[in-house]
């Protein structure tokens, strides 16, 4: 609901700037309280280790997502907010991703609905690519380790989700994995735009067509479960009633 | 408007949907961005974009609506939601 909030401004961004900024600066500080909640609500409270679910980077990757479209934002200010949110963001998911992986190597392996949720480990760093490139408007070295750790992670993690639809039905949870991929595409195109070799413009075409017939997927079978009526019950970890 | 005119029949719908759905609005803002990147590198239909943002920005409407009606409907499910340490997170979208 948040991280909508700052995206939506890059849609409108040609159409409507005022509106963006606007909007931007909303998000910006509804993520702040956001993230600020969320991470004292974990400390406040003793956690199980099998909870720490690859959802938990979301308020993480939230403050992430402020310089993707904060870059291209124009009034005074945007920059350093840009700076300060790319800050907390970078850090905080160093420390989280090791929390979750350390989860996914000594706990029980996550259950067969909530494997889709794995995909999201793969939208941090790809944002943190995006977020890098467009602050420091070179593609150098740390630019580069932030790419291809994401398409390593993308490698582990989407040979996982392939398997799915064999071993339980839609539910829109799924839903979880379409940022990710769009995320990467995104961050692939644009890698391709400085290191312009076939191999790279390849790899954004397979990315943007393979991410593109999966979001056209999940439209189908949304539109098809709510017309049905028969959607799946949510994840365990949603269903209190 | 195909929420609004289903809820009628099936009501239900309304309290199962999980705020989880909101990342849909962030896989289309994003599929967005990357269509108008392969339209400035490939010479694509610069509308192809331009359709998928303004799908993000209908579903994003769609979903604010549903899940307001929901809280007003169903405000247990929603603070339950808002209270599992892990569905919370879902929030973000």
């Amino acid at each position: 609901m948040i991280i909508s909030i700052l995206l939506i401004p890059g849609i409108l961004l040609p159409y409507a700037p005022v509106i963006a900024d606007v909007l931007w600066l909303l998000g910006m500080i509804l993520i702040f309280l956001f993230a600020w909640f969320v991470l004292r609500k974990w400390m406040g409270s003793q956690q199980l280790p099998e909870s720490a679910m690859p959802v938990w980077v979301l308020p993480v990757t939230g403050t992430l997502n402020v310089p993707i479209v904060g870059n291209s934002l124009k009034f005074a200010g945007a920059h350093e907010f840009c700076l300060m949110f790319f800050g907390f963001g970078i850090i905080f998911i160093i420390i989280l991703m090791t929390i979750i992986i350390s989860r996914l190597f000594f706990q029980a392996p996550v259950a067969a609905s909530a494997q889709p949720s794995l995909l999201i480990l793969v939208a941090p760093f790809a944002l943190a690519f995006n977020g890098y490139e467009g602050l420091s408007g070179v593609q150098d070295i740390p630019a580069s380790a932030f790419f291809y750790f994401c398409l390593f992670l993308l490698l582990i993690f989407g040979s996982k989700v392939v398997l799915l639809p064999k071993c339980c039905p839609f539910q829109v949870s799924w839903w979880s994995v379409s940022f990710p991929l769009s995320a990467v595409s995104v961050a692939c195109l644009q890698y391709a735009q400085k290191q312009p070799d076939s191999i790279h413009w390849v790899l954004a075409a397979v990315l943007l067509s393979v991410t593109t017939l999966v979001i056209l997927y999940l439209l189908i079978q949304t539109i098809y479960q709510i017309w049905s009526g028969r959607f799946a019950d949510p994840i365990d970890y949603t269903a209190v009633h | 408007m195909k929420f609004s005119s289903n809820v009628v029949h099936k009501p239900s719908f309304l309290e199962f949907m999980p705020v989880s759905l909101f990342g849909s609005v962030m896989g289309l803002s994003a599929l967005c961005f990357a269509w108008r990147l392969a339209g400035h590198a490939w010479h694509v239909s610069r509308l192809i974009g331009e359709i998928i943002g303004f799908a993000a920005i209908l579903t994003f409407i769609v979903l604010t609506v549903s899940y307001i009606v929901k809280w007003i409907c169903y405000p247990l499910s929603v603070e339950n939601e808002f209270k599992n340490p892990v569905s919370v997170g879902f929030f973000q979208p």
